[in-house]
């Protein structure tokens, strides 16, 4: 091969490997496949009653008639929907599930009315009732509705989901995946593992409200510059390089960022919001915005966070604290949260990755 | 051998230029292998029930007869508390219909939309901002550019960093409408992918320096005034309010899943003018803040390192075209020492033409779970150099024509009211 012609094969290579990975460019410029512009999540994040809603949807556009044939008719009913998935649906003076010998219902199971589950029911579709929920032990749902209140006995499973219009108990030891709701008060019992949890109430274990604290105590107001010698205020906030522990009885006014560890004391007052990479909130404290952390947040006996408690790490509630307040919703939020008996939360609990537990 | 000294300083200059280059590509792996393999953080995410604080959105609005009724329309539907919300129109001398169709909706909805008609004071976005702070009374201010359409979701994903006290400034995501238009939509939605998917995202996860944008993002007003306000004179009051937050010890908090659609521009020509601009805007923020950063106690060197390169990211295309002439002297000088110039050629290709950025860009595409358009990925080579030879250009024109009293004006994007 003379000099010329190696040079030209050369120089068609070198132009074969630059244009080679044009040729897919070149497809997809001239056939759009994926031209259109990303989807964007416009709504936001979904609400914690996001798969509730949903079902309902379908039960209206879907199941409506077979409900109001029962509704009428008074007789059990089973079928299958467009998509062959079977159903059952439960008239109201019947409102006991029978379910197979092993204890599985393997259909979508309807009530129009009340609903009553047998101990040890694996109900491994859709579960919804237009009356009230109640559940023995060992119940394993996978989805579940009910319009009225839901109970579901000790060591009870949800697989996704979980709403009740009025109240939801949930017995001992469960272990609740996905989301759980209520429109009314929510009410886990100690050993209960969860992931999301929402309610205008949300209780945790058996306890008392407010351990026996010195309900008004008498606190001493502290001004930026005593908190700390390198602190700076400026644009409404006092930041401290560094750690900071402030003493039992204070009340300081206005938000805190803290770089390193802060230490709250007994029955502080904290009239603003409060950042710090971890914190201890003694016992009886009190901070009237959020409470956010990079790292782990340990809350006292009896303190009350009234914003929002955000924590990219764990959180962990003692027995007698308040989370946000009647008409005050707010949200905690952290990789995992820990609660002791005694909690109660108004809003939304939020675990991101290792859930969160009800523990003694 | 001892050169001559116009030879040895060619010789440092790019030496200087390929460890900047190589600095940058560092970076780029590194944001990208965060994104893909390293621990995610979206501590704000999830804040669905909270007492909302008052919020007021900021639409700067100049000759925006077309898209204006569509951001309002958007920002009427919100999900947010309507007696804690505020949307201020700042209708900054327009010579179209701006000012009466602001008028109707103000009218129509007296509650929620206060309209501003700022006919007098130094031109621009920045003085315009600066003009509609004394117009607000919460503590909390978004800002939008009006051709851009927030979610019902928007408002109260772009508030909630704000709980945290120690967060100053929120960007979200933006994202092309327009994508489908031609090849430089496609490409420029690339290119936002992976700047704020990967790039923006990775420093929220790295805890560095997520910018804040200037819309679809808000700022705290406190935070802001401590620190000095809208700078009026900056051609990129974004960039400039990231990094006084920074020195002022303030986070800017980047929600990726904060996502708003906005317009890129569809002609080449409009493209290069708003690179120019950002570049300019970004290269007086160098100069205004590379050394109070770097002399800053406040700051840890990681965040000043990110800084730093955040800063000087417009530079270096100016200088990797200045290397390129500095490497072809040498050539000709006689200076055959081939290892600086291939290391220039291949880090150059590296950062500029292949493997980094398009790593980074590919990475964004694979997180957003899309399938074909990544494909298109070598015409990008085709937009980096457009990009360069912009910001080049631009930067030396700055060079030329640096004055401290230059005028503000008005820098927008030909709008369409697509989507």
């Amino acid at each position: 091969m003379s000099v010329t012609a190696a040079g030209i094969v050369f120089l068609m290579m070198v132009v074969g490997l630059f244009t080679l990975p044009f040729l897919p460019a070149l497809r997809e410029l001239v056939h759009r496949r994926d031209a259109q512009a990303l989807r964007v999540h416009a709504d936001g994040r979904v609400s914690s009653t996001y798969f509730a809603e949903r079902f309902r949807q379908v039960l209206t556009e879907r199941l409506a008639g077979p409900l109001h044939e029962v509704r009428e008719g008074g007789q059990t009913l089973i079928g299958r929907i467009e998509d062959d998935e079977p159903f059952v649906v439960l008239p109201a003076a019947r409102p006991v599930l029978r379910p197979e010998d092993d204890g599985s219902v393997d259909a979508l199971v309807l009530a129009v009315g009340d609903l009553e589950i047998p101990d040890g029911t694996a109900l491994l579709r859709e579960v919804y009732a237009g009356g009230e929920i109640r559940g023995g032990e060992d119940v394993l749902a996978r989805a579940t509705l009910a319009e009225g209140h839901l109970r579901l006995g000790q060591r009870a499973i949800s697989l996704r989901w979980m709403h009740g219009g009025g109240d939801v108990e949930i017995g001992a030891d469960a272990r609740l995946y996905g989301r759980v709701s209520a429109d009314g008060r929510l009410h886990l019992a100690t050993g209960t593992a969860f992931e999301r949890l929402h309610a205008p109430v949300v209780d945790f274990g058996e306890g008392p409200d407010h351990p026996a604290l010195d309900t008004q105590p008498q606190r001493v107001r502290v001004q930026p510059p005593e908190l700390h010698r390198g602190q700076e205020t400026s644009g409404g906030r006092t930041r401290v390089d560094g750690d900071l522990g402030i003493e039992d009885d204070r009340h300081f006014v206005g938000d805190l960022v803290v770089t390193g560890h802060l230490r709250l004391g007994a029955n502080v007052r904290i009239d603003g919001s409060v950042k710090a990479r971890s914190a201890h909130i003694g016992p009886g404290a009190e901070i009237g915005g959020a409470l956010v952390a990079s790292g782990e947040l340990h809350v006292g006996e009896g303190a009350r966070i009234h914003g929002p408690v955000l924590a990219e790490g764990l959180v962990a509630l003692r027995t007698g604290c308040r989370v946000g307040s009647d008409g005050r919703l707010t949200t905690v939020r952290a990789e995992r949260v820990e609660i002791q008996p005694g909690v109660r939360v108004h809003g939304t609990v939020w675990t991101v990755r290792d859930g969160g537990e009800v523990r003694a | 051998m001892e050169h001559p000294i116009h030879i040895e300083v060619q010789r440092i200059f790019l030496g200087v230029v390929v460890a900047l280059i190589c600095l940058y590509l560092v970076r780029h792996y590194a944001f990208t292998l965060n994104r893909l393999y390293g621990r995610q953080r979206f501590p704000y995410l999830d804040v669905g029930a909270a007492d909302w604080p008052e919020v007021t959105v900021v639409v700067p609005a100049h000759d925006e007869e077309i898209v204006l009724p569509r951001i309002l329309d958007a920002l009427l539907m919100v999900d947010y508390p309507r007696d804690r919300l505020r949307v201020l129109v700042v209708d900054d001398r327009s010579i179209d219909r701006t000012s009466e169709l602001l008028d109707l909706y103000a009218r129509r909805h007296p509650d929620l939309v206060e309209a501003f008609h700022r006919r007098s004071g130094p031109a621009g976005k920045a003085a315009a901002l600066a003009d509609a702070m004394g117009r607000v009374h919460t503590d909390i201010v978004l800002v939008f550019d009006a051709d851009y359409m927030p979610g019902r979701g928007l408002v109260k994903q772009l508030v909630s960093p704000f709980f945290d006290p120690e967060v100053g400034a929120v960007m979200g995501r933006v994202v092309p409408v327009n994508t489908g238009h031609n090849l430089l939509t496609r490409l420029l939605d690339l290119e936002r992918a992976g700047g704020y998917q990967v790039d923006q995202q990775a420093r929220m996860n790295l805890d560095l320096v997520p910018q804040y944008g200037g819309t679809v993002g808000g700022i705290r007003k406190p935070a802001l005034e401590a620190v000095g306000g809208w700078n009026v004179g900056s051609l990129a009051e974004d960039t400039d309010a990231t990094f006084r937050l920074l020195l002022g010890g303030w986070k800017t908090a980047y929600q990726n899943r904060s996502e708003c659609y906005e317009e890129v521009p569809e002609t080449w020509p409009e493209r290069m003018k708003q690179v120019v601009r950002w570049a300019r805007g970004h290269n007086q923020a160098l100069i205004r803040y590379l050394g109070p950063l770097l002399r800053s106690r406040r700051v840890g060197w990681r965040v000043k390192v990110d800084g730093v390169m955040l800063l000087g990211v417009y530079l270096l295309s100016p200088l990797l075209v200045l290397a390129w002439a500095a490497a072809l002297s040498l050539w000709h000088l006689g200076i055959n020492e081939p290892g600086l110039l291939i290391i220039l050629a291949v880090a150059s290709y590296a950062v500029l033409g292949n493997f980094a950025t398009f790593f980074e860009v590919a990475a964004a595409t694979h997180l957003d779970r899309t399938r074909q358009r990544v494909r298109l990925l070598p015409f990008l080579s085709m937009g980096f150099l457009v990009t360069a030879l912009a910001v080049t250009h631009g930067a030396f024109v700055q060079l030329a024509a640096a004055s401290p009293h230059r005028k503000g004006f008005w820098h927008r994007t030909a709008r369409r009211s697509r989507g």
